[in-house]
């Protein structure tokens, strides 16, 4: 890897990273005003605030209260097209506003000629769209006058074409524009299950955080995803409609060792629970962390933080 | 073309018709190509199905779930957004449902979905300063002055009783026997109050009189083309007007 480019991130130094954050759906908006509770921020989708009304005005509430971030999901940095100018600016009055502790969009297509698909869809990692990403990430930065984090999509195919591997196409993505990766560790089991099956998956994800920029992962993102079928044959969905599985916290264990400096979010979107739950599932987060970065755990002396009970490969020492 | 412009295109292809062209150029191994494709076009249409049930509650109550989902999943492969934001999704649906050959007699059904489409527009559209009565200037400045709309409003006009059918499908609305639809047009005023979406029955007169100002009228010249109405009431209909957050300061967009 070559040396990355000086970038400053003023961002993330307002997160401690042994303070969960978790994702803010208006569902729990008034709750989480009226309980207020002990979370160490919170993470919003930003097309779900771009407009007036309840939603400002709540977050006006939000952002006095607790750190915030901002994830984008419509800008659809991996296709060929540009940032289109009309919601890059949305985003850019929407940061100026809230001035968040982190912006973080997509490896991702989500339009083309005009129109819109409502999902993180994948593209073929090859010269050409390393090319085109880095020209949209370098736009959206200078629009936004601050290093984005790019995070890693969960993806249920992959193209032939692809030359390079995701990992790689990330790092090579923050090289070349210093922004930061964001390493969703439920995206990275999801994509690892569905392209190589349960058996190997948590090898493959190891060696893919093994491959991370670790002083560029300034995110780790968790999250549920439930169990699809297509064709008859197991596919994982991330759904976000779920508690976080076994799997996936011992992914975030190993995230944790090799990223101590990067904040953690916990995110749910669907099949929405009380707050109270995604509190406790945070708190749960914490103590997992805690455990992982524990001397005793590091890897290497085999031991296993607690709560790790699932089968697969020992994490590499 | 670039390539990746090219694959794009086959797989946006994919989500609304055929998964032909970009099968091909997807791995295919234990789970074949296609079925890899399929959990995103399943993706696409559930997700939008959601949105649109989210956005036309009424609409879909009327003509139940089976219908409402099959009439959406047309659409949403006839019309995919122009939006990324997913909220801005659904302008084109009362549109759609108007050109339907057969709505089972619910003639009214694009109207309500026009107004729950102006509800929901209602509910996200910018902020801005409302116009107190102390900013306006004299009466004959006032007379002189064109009055801004608050980004939230809408005018709809419809033949039905579209506030009576959308207030009877409501969790706390009182049982009702029948509803009265001979004679029953109605102009309603959709707007945002705060964080609160309200909507009022207007006259003749304040529907042009919102008309005209829309249109950028002074208000004199406003209330002169609403007074051909015998309904109208100037002071009355300004005054709920003023109270209720229909005007903003001028240039007052946040």
């Amino acid at each position: 890897m070559t040396d990355q480019k000086p970038i400053a991130f003023p961002g993330p130094a307002r997160l401690a990273p042994e303070q969960i954050g978790i994702g803010l759906r208006p569902p729990h908006h008034a709750d989480l005003l009226a309980v207020r509770p002990q979370i160490g921020w919170l993470e919003i989708h930003a097309e779900t605030y771009m407009g007036g009304g309840a939603a400002r005005w709540y977050l006006e509430q939000v952002r006095a209260q607790w750190p915030v971030a901002v994830q984008g999901t419509g800008l659809g940095l991996g296709g060929s097209e540009l940032p289109e100018p009309e919601h890059l600016e949305r985003l850019a009055r929407l940061v100026d506003w809230l001035d968040p502790a982190l912006v973080s969009e997509h490896l991702a297509w989500c339009g083309i000629d005009g129109r819109y698909y409502n999902d993180l869809l994948p593209i073929p990692y090859t010269a050409e769209s390393l090319e085109h990403c880095c020209r949209n990430v370098d736009i959206v930065q200078t629009r936004l006058k601050r290093p984005l984090l790019m995070a890693n999509p969960a993806t249920y195919l992959r193209f032939r074409e692809s030359q390079i591997a995701e990992a790689e196409f990330l790092s090579r993505l923050s090289t070349e524009t210093g922004c930061g990766i964001l390493c969703d560790v439920n995206n990275l089991y999801v994509s690892s299950v569905n392209h190589v099956g349960r058996e190997s998956a948590l090898a493959v994800a190891e060696a893919y955080l093994d491959s991370l920029p670790a002083p560029a992962v300034h995110e780790i993102r968790i999250g549920g995803h439930s169990e699809s079928e297509a064709d008859g044959r197991l596919i994982l969905v991330d759904d976000h409609a779920a508690l976080v599985s076994e799997p996936v916290w011992r992914l975030y264990a190993s995230a944790v060792q090799r990223f101590p400096h990067a904040a953690t979010l916990l995110e749910w979107d669907n099949n929405l629970p009380p707050l109270s739950h995604l509190v406790a599932e945070a708190e749960h987060a914490a103590r997992q962390r805690a455990a992982a970065l524990r001397p005793s755990d590091l890897p290497g002396n085999g031991i296993m933080p607690d709560n790790i009970t699932e089968g697969g490969d020992e994490r590499a020492a | 073309m670039s390539a990746l412009l090219e694959r794009q295109r086959e797989f946006a292809d994919a989500l609304t018709g055929s998964l032909h062209a970009v099968a091909e150029k997807v791995i295919g191994d234990a789970i074949p190509a296609e079925g890899r494709l399929q959990v995103y076009a399943d993706r696409f249409r559930a997700g939008l199905l959601e949105a649109l049930a989210n956005t036309f509650p009424v609409t879909r109550a009327l003509v139940g779930e089976a219908f409402f989902a099959q009439t959406a999943r047309a659409f949403l492969i006839f019309d995919p957004p122009r939006s990324p934001i997913l909220s801005l999704y659904g302008d084109g649906f009362p549109t759609f449902l108007a050109a339907l050959p057969d709505l089972g007699g619910h003639h009214y059904l694009p109207d309500i979905a026009a107004f729950e489409w102006a509800l929901n527009i209602a509910a996200q559209a910018e902020d801005a300063a409302l116009l107190e009565p102390q900013d306006l200037p004299d009466p004959e400045d006032t007379a002189q002055a064109g009055l801004s709309l608050h980004p939230s409003v809408q005018r709809l006009s419809t033949p039905f009783p579209v506030s009576e059918i959308w207030q009877v499908h409501q969790p706390d609305s009182p049982a009702v026997d029948r509803i009265k639809m001979a004679g029953s047009s109605e102009r309603l005023l959709v707007w945002r109050r705060g964080i609160e979406v309200c909507w009022h029955k207007l006259n003749h007169g304040e529907d042009r009189l919102l008309a005209e100002l829309a249109g950028g009228a002074s208000l004199g010249a406003a209330a002169l083309a609403a007074s051909n109405y015998a309904d109208f009431d100037f002071p009355a209909s300004f005054s709920w007007m003023l109270d209720g957050g229909i005007f903003v300061k001028a240039d007052a967009a946040l």
